[in-house]
């Protein structure tokens, strides 16, 4: 291994295309223009078990760190709410959905006691 | 790759407590190993490469080499590895060679950008998941970007931040050995055993990255505590697994503000001559290449 490492990667490299720079995102500027702030939001209702705010449901879940940091970080990059961000995630994977893509489901076997019955005291 | 082709030993320089040594142990290790490469007349005889996973990049700044390494505001033309994950550049694109009298030893360096760019790999992933495009998973970033870096090194020595968290996976897929700096303190010992209790946890999901070496790091040989601490470390992993202690010296501290490794900076002293052993001991230890 005593060629120049940065000579033979020239060589490698020259064979593969070049990456295409990332681009911002999917429809990401469509679907925020549908998405209002949550600024515009006034009039507090309810439907069903969640509590309505104008056009939105308060939902609550839980995410992994990572995506929470993930989200933070894109949201500033980008200049817009992070709320709107995760509107927009959530869209895209309903649109996927659409399309005929579905989620890997693993069935889950819960162990049980069994409690035996408690004879009477005679 | 075919099994013939060589294969760089790659080794991750990794512990969860922050300002243990980890960059100044990765980079004399690194310098160290590449003079080892290089024959009488001066010609490398092999490669190693440093890749820095801190976001704060202090790698670049131990090897002199911040000029040419990307700041936001100053050098956006400048390398960083989260170009490389972003598909931004290739990877010969973001590899610096550390300089004339370095010739065989390589850096791709770090930036703060790396923090944003690891998040938007997680999310691409999971988009990806969604829209059926080809993103690298980040558990595998590191073997898929560094495919090609394989063969042509000899060593690969990864600069791992405290916190490695989301890039964990990815470095204990990549890597084959892991060298844990210690502080020579008792508090020390506790987070140094959490963290290879966590590698051997990995290994249980086939994610077995090899403790090569803990390496007692600032030890006072005047103080009775830290002949203790090394006494302890040794009762904890075997007298083979734990180095020579590297001694708390001025000129390992002061040699990466002239940009310089303790060889360069002070190739006569105390420090010098301890990462030296460190540097034998890994060269022999560790599975050298075919």
């Amino acid at each position: 291994m005593s060629d120049n490492p940065l000579d033979a990667l020239d060589e490698l490299e020259k064979q593969k295309p070049r990456p295409r720079p990332s681009s911002k995102g999917d429809n990401m500027g469509e679907l925020l223009q549908a998405v209002q702030p949550a600024g515009d939001v006034t009039e507090v209702t309810k439907r069903g078990k969640y509590a309505k705010h104008g056009q939105y449901l308060q939902v609550t879940f839980r995410l992994p760190p990572e995506y929470m940091d993930a989200i933070r970080d894109i949201a500033k990059q980008e200049h817009i709410s992070q709320a709107s961000l995760k509107r927009w995630l959530v869209g895209i994977g309903l649109q996927e959905y659409r399309k005929g893509r579905r989620p890997k489901v693993k069935e889950v076997v819960h162990a049980a006691i069994e409690i035996p019955a408690v004879e009477d005291d005679e | 790759m075919t099994g013939s082709q060589k294969r760089a030993r790659v080794i991750a320089v990794a512990n969860n407590k922050g300002g243990v040594g980890k960059t100044t142990t990765s980079v004399n290790l690194a310098h160290g190993l590449s003079r080892k490469l290089l024959d009488e007349q001066g010609r490398a005889t092999g490669h190693v490469l440093v890749i820095d996973l801190d976001p704060q990049g202090n790698a670049a700044d131990a090897l002199g080499l911040r000029s040419v390494v990307y700041d936001a505001k100053t050098n956006t033309d400048g390398s960083c590895i989260s170009q490389l994950f972003l598909g931004e550049r290739t990877l010969r694109q973001v590899i610096l060679p550390a300089g004339p009298d370095r010739p065989n030893l390589f850096l791709v360096p770090a930036s703060q950008k790396l923090e944003t760019a690891t998040h938007q790999v997680v999310v691409q992933a999971v988009v990806s998941s969604l829209t059926g495009n080809d993103a690298v998973p980040v558990d595998q970033l590191l073997e898929h970007y560094f495919a090609d870096a394989l063969p042509l090194f000899d060593f690969i020595i990864i600069d791992c931040p405290p916190k490695l968290d989301t890039l964990k996976k990815a470095v204990y897929r990549f890597a084959e050995d892991v060298v844990v700096p210690v502080q020579a303190q008792f508090l020390a010992i506790r987070g140094a055993q959490q963290h290879t209790d966590a590698l051997l946890e990995l290994r249980k999901n086939n994610i077995a990255p090899n403790i090569a070496m803990i390496v007692p790091t600032v030890v006072d040989a005047r103080q009775v505590m830290a002949q203790k601490v090394i006494e302890r470390l040794r009762e904890i992993y075997g007298r083979s697994m734990v180095s020579a202690p590297i001694p708390n010296r001025v000129d390992i501290k002061e040699a990466p503000l002239s940009g310089l490794t303790v060889f360069e900076y002070a190739p006569d002293s105390d420090g010098a001559a301890a990462y030296q052993k460190l540097v034998d001991r890994i060269y022999s230890d560790v599975r050298q290449p075919a």
